[in-house]
């Protein structure tokens, strides 16, 4: 029994530090990007793109390596905030391209191609589901914590 | 539902914290199931009936 507590609790502390690690990860890669604009480096779109999609690939296995570490309440949020943070994420994102100023996107992206300009799309899109998707998860603990 | 979670566990005198150890679960959870807005899978039910050594419907209760 206390050989598997133990055990258990290692397994906690490996999704927290997955978890951390996946922070760090996205922070620095963010950062870098954030740096490169602000020294205005040109970033070609496809460069930011197969950064994005090398990043996902890599952590399919560090999800399912977290996702079997944290409890069923853990899954339960994580569930939660797919759905709704993620939907009302995209419900945002859709307003948001209702709303788009073509001027000012051109002004902030310069005059892109159609793939551009989807890529730029599609970037939105993830934004606003992460946040809705933060915000959604934070929500189901805050409520259940008091 | 309601659940006697805390009291169960206050008459052990063991902490958030041990309830979790024992259970494999985090003290979030543990807090989240003791303040009644989240009701846990059978397993889990069960798992917490064989710790206290009680039938699950004297633990938890159907507020219908």
């Amino acid at each position: 029994m206390e050989k598997i507590e133990a055990r258990k609790v290692s397994r906690e502390e490996i999704a927290q530090r997955i978890m951390a690690g996946c922070f760090v990860l996205g922070g620095l890669v963010g950062g870098a990007f954030a740096l490169a604009t602000l020294l205005h480096w040109e970033i070609p779109l496809w460069l930011i793109g197969g950064v994005l999609v090398v990043l996902m690939v890599l952590l399919v296995p560090v999800t399912i390596i977290y996702w079997r570490m944290i409890d069923e309440a853990a899954r339960e949020a994580h569930k939660f905030a797919w759905f709704w943070g993620g939907q009302g994420g995209m419900l945002i994102a859709l307003g948001l391209g209702l709303l788009g100023d073509s001027e000012k996107l051109v002004a902030a992206y310069g005059d892109l191609k159609a793939a551009g300009w989807m890529f730029v799309g599609m970037l939105a899109l993830l934004i606003c589901q992460i946040v809705g998707y933060g915000l959604a998860w934070a929500g189901w603990w805050l409520i259940r914590q008091r | 539902m309601k659940n006697r979670l805390k009291v169960l566990r206050a008459e052990r005198d063991w902490s958030q914290a041990d309830l979790a150890e024992a259970l494999q679960v985090s003290r979030q959870t543990i807090n989240a199931l003791e303040t009644g807005k989240y009701d846990p899978s059978l397993p889990l039910a069960f798992k917490i009936a064989r710790l206290f050594g009680q039938p699950i419907e004297t633990i938890f209760q159907d507020e219908a």
